[in-house]
């Protein structure tokens, strides 16, 4: 049965059951399938790969991800940029801008001395003089008079994070909050869905939704093509309805369900919309057995020995004792709003709120995941590195008191000493202003609640 | 069309609190031919869903009783220009400044520190006789019951923020009303009167239903509540109760209040041996939560939800508040170091009346139809 199905309704099941052996409305969520996407012309040099969990997204001839960096308004003032004016440069800031109350601007950033440039971390997609505009790529002059490509207006960035092809370390669709820095997106190709669907990034994978948001759902009693949703069924469930002018897309397509009423249906299976699903991209109609949310592609799997559990917010991920999981989120206050949430980044601000600036009380009270010796994850998401605790950075395998832990986008994860049972996660939102700008936050799969 | 599609939930709950609202309204029609005639209400059973939920606070003008000395004035944003003055005599690092503020807030030190804290005085507080003693320490009531124990008032009585007006306070309970994390409610059985009955049962809940409105905005009975009986269980929990004369008393069970604000948060606190004192009508119910909060999941409650800019809205310091809590912990003491977890705490609380469906059974079961059809008929 398809993961997603497991893990509904019963609290702390591993992962490992995965298989699907059921009908095709559960299958055209399986493995292994990837996100159509429209195939616009590309300039010269560039490329798009899908990617595990972000879909299809943008990259330069090396296979780099493509981010853009757009303007948020926070508390004291905006950062980021705003289309086709890019701000981030070689200046090499040494002080807060205060854009966090209700601390004031101008305290010496953390390891100023070693302290990057915008573009040190984030190197501009620089065009050639003969490059030529195409579709919605475009090219903006940087202030020191450099073209930059940008695309739908966003100036285009590569993340030093980045290794390989389909890394998307350097930024997420996900994880961005009201009190979240102006952060970096990937940058990607539009979905190859009819206007009335969008396909949104989740932790189990792209979800397709209405425009409006709402989930769509397939049922394992249809057949291909062909709805066996009647009667009370539609008291429960709405078919989304294709309108007469409306044309197959991709892997989008109608079928007749009734005498001049056309329905989409997706991999050739129905979708409807759940008529109780209480918010947008809901996962609840899931619930019901036999029905299934739509993704166009799932993502990777946590490794062998996470668990996924009920709590109060909703399906959160787990250790093997089903203790609440913790990501490390951080940004300084710099005018570059650069990342402090990996490794390499100063460990200051982590330090003080895991342990009040003592790394040893960090390892006790937010205890990294350790790693067995030679565990593999099997996909780039999840991955384990060697981490010198006193230092809160990278280590050498063999160094001295060297932990071997589990990482998540190249970040290392965490439990809380004080969560005992599977439901708790006393440390949702713990630090600096609820944990989105530098502070922990659980690893949620399925927000019921907020 | 399988059979299973006949069973699903969407449809079984439109009927369900369809059947339950007209029960209600039945029962709500003549509630006060139940008042004097006092019947059970339907099924032997009443809900009621939280509308507004707050650490009570006595409040004289001006605070002059209680804060003669005024509020708390140095808020995270005062003490830091104090600490870290901007007049160009020293460079401050972040590392030295703002971080050692912030991990302060996670980690707070019991060892004073130059900042005052003033506690709230005087001898009238909100509350509940929690242990049957009458102590130094203890409050009288408003209405003059002496032994009220609710050393939180001391703690809070002279923050800004929980007192009527304050912004947090407003916007903690727009929130709460709001958000659907926050959705708790309590069911009464086993009642044969909600005016007269000396053994009831009371059980409290997360639910999964926004509170009925009217149009303007206003909390209506007959609104229906389904039990959260998967994300919720741990809100789940039991006492027994008897009612006097329309006032509900309750036995000791632990409490668990939700806090979901905006930004995603979501937090809840512990209240140990809560015992609730409300008056009860058909349509709401009203009055006090007593019992010991849990000093930890009070406080992470608190900063998980507010970041210290909120807080400084009203001259909160958290590590200043973590202090006072511990000062003035009065239950739980740890079984090593012999220190109070706990402190004594009251709630001000309003409820609206709700149906309650429990996910195992249909609600608006032969039972409560024959009440209804028994009432109307006058048997």
């Amino acid at each position: 049965m398809h993961f997603l199905r497991n893990v509904l309704g019963v609290a702390g099941i591993a992962f490992a059951v995965a298989t699907n052996a059921h009908a095709s409305s559960a299958s055209l969520n399986a493995r292994g399938l990837k996100e159509d996407y429209v195939r616009a012309p590309l300039p010269p040099g560039f490329q798009v790969v899908n990617t595990e969990l972000e879909g299809p997204v943008f990259a330069d001839a090396q296979g780099r991800t493509l981010y853009k960096w757009p303007k948020k308004q926070m508390r004291n003032g905006d950062a980021g940029e705003v289309e086709e004016k890019p701000t981030c440069d070689n200046h090499i800031y040494r002080e807060t801008g205060g854009y966090m109350s209700p601390y004031p601007a101008g305290l010496e950033l953390p390891e100023v001395e070693s302290r990057p440039s915008c573009v040190d971390v984030w190197p501009p997609v620089l065009a050639s003089a003969d490059a030529k505009p195409i579709g919605k790529w475009k090219i903006v002059t940087r202030l020191d008079g450099r073209k930059q490509w940008a695309y739908g207006g966003w100036s285009l960035y590569t993340s030093i994070m980045d290794k390989k092809p389909g890394d998307v370390l350097g930024g997420s669709a996900m994880f961005h909050h009201g009190e979240s820095a102006a952060q970096r997106h990937p940058v990607g190709p539009e979905p190859n869905v009819p206007p009335q669907f969008e396909i949104n990034t989740t932790m189990f994978g792209r979800l397709a939704v209405l425009h409006e948001g709402w989930s769509i759902y397939t049922y394992e009693g249809d057949g291909r093509n062909k709805s066996n949703c009647a009667g009370a069924c539609l008291d429960g469930w709405a078919p989304i309805i294709a309108a007469e002018y409306a044309r197959p897309v991709g892997e989008w397509t109608t079928f007749e369900r009734a005498l001049g009423v056309r329905q989409w249906a997706f991999r050739g299976m129905p979708v409807y919309r759940h008529l109780t699903d209480p918010k947008i991209n809901s996962l609840d109609g899931g619930d019901i057995p036999r029905w299934h949310n739509v993704y166009t592609q799932m993502a990777p799997e946590p490794p062998k020995g996470f668990t996924l559990k009920d709590t109060a917010v909703g399906v959160v991920l787990g250790d093997s004792d089903g203790r609440t999981v913790y990501q490390y989120v951080c940004d300084d206050d710099a005018p570059d709003q650069l990342a402090c949430d990996h490794p390499n980044a100063p460990q200051a601000y982590r330090f003080a709120i895991c342990g009040g600036g003592d790394p040893d009380r960090c390892v006790k009270t937010f205890p990294y995941m350790i790693a067995p010796v030679g565990a593999k994850s099997g996909n780039t998401i999840w991955g384990t590195m060697y981490i010198d605790p006193k230092t809160g950075k990278k280590a050498d395998a063999d160094k001295p008191g060297a932990l071997n832990v589990w990482a998540f986008r190249g970040r290392p994860v965490y439990t809380y000493v004080v969560d005992k049972k599977t439901y708790e996660m006393n440390a949702q939102d713990w630090g600096e202003f609820n944990g989105q700008r530098n502070g922990f936050r659980a690893l949620v799969y399925r927000l019921v609640f907020g | 069309m399988s059979t299973e599609q006949s069973k699903s939930p969407p449809s079984s709950t439109v009927a369900r609190v369809a059947i339950a609202g007209i029960v209600f309204a039945a029962w709500g029609c003549a509630s006060a031919a139940i008042a004097a005639s006092d019947v059970a209400p339907p099924g032997r059973a009443i809900g009621y869903v939280v509308t507004t939920i707050a650490p009570a606070v006595y409040e004289t003008t001006d605070a002059k009783v209680e804060c003669p000395n005024g509020l708390n004035k140095l808020g995270p944003r005062e003490q830091f220009k104090i600490l870290f003055p901007e007049d160009g005599s020293k460079k401050w690092k972040v590392i030295d400044s703002q971080l050692v503020r912030e991990s302060e807030v996670w980690f707070p030190s019991m060892v004073p520190d130059q900042f005052p804290f003033i506690e709230a005085i005087g001898k009238t507080a909100i509350g509940l006789d929690l242990d049957g003693k009458v102590k130094p320490t203890d409050f009288t009531s408003p209405e003059g019951k002496p032994g009220v124990d609710n050393q939180l008032y001391r703690v809070i009585g002279c923050l800004l923020n929980y007192r009527s007006g304050a912004s947090i306070r407003n916007s903690e309970k727009d929130f709460f009303q709001n958000y659907a994390f926050n959705r708790i409610f309590i069911e009464l059985t086993d009642v044969d009167s909600i005016v007269n009955d000396d053994d009831v049962t009371i059980t409290s809940y997360r639910g999964l239903d926004p509170i009925m409105r009217d149009a303007a905005n206003g909390f209506q009975p007959g609104g229906t509540e389904r039990v959260d009986a998967r994300w919720g269980k741990e809100y789940i929990h039991h006492a027994k109760g008897k009612i006097v004369d329309g006032v509900l008393t309750t036995g000791p069970m632990d409490y668990i209040i939700p806090q979901q604000i905006a930004y995603e948060s979501a937090a809840s606190s512990v209240t140990r041996d809560a015992r609730f004192e409300l008056k009860l009508t058909p349509e709401r119910a009203e009055g006090v939560i007593g019992g010991y909060a849990d000093i930890d999941s009070f406080y992470r409650r608190t900063n998980r939800g507010w970041a210290t800019h909120h807080l400084s809205y009203g001259q909160q310091v958290s590590p200043l508040v973590y202090r006072a809590l511990r000062r003035n912990a009065d239950a739980y003491p740890d079984p090593k170091t012999g220190e109070n977890t706990a402190i004594s705490a009251a709630y001000s609380v309003k409820m609206v009346q709700v149906r309650v469906l429990h996910p195992e059974k249909e609600v608006a079961d032969v039972t409560g139809v024959q009440a209804v059809e028994q009432l109307a008929e006058g048997k």
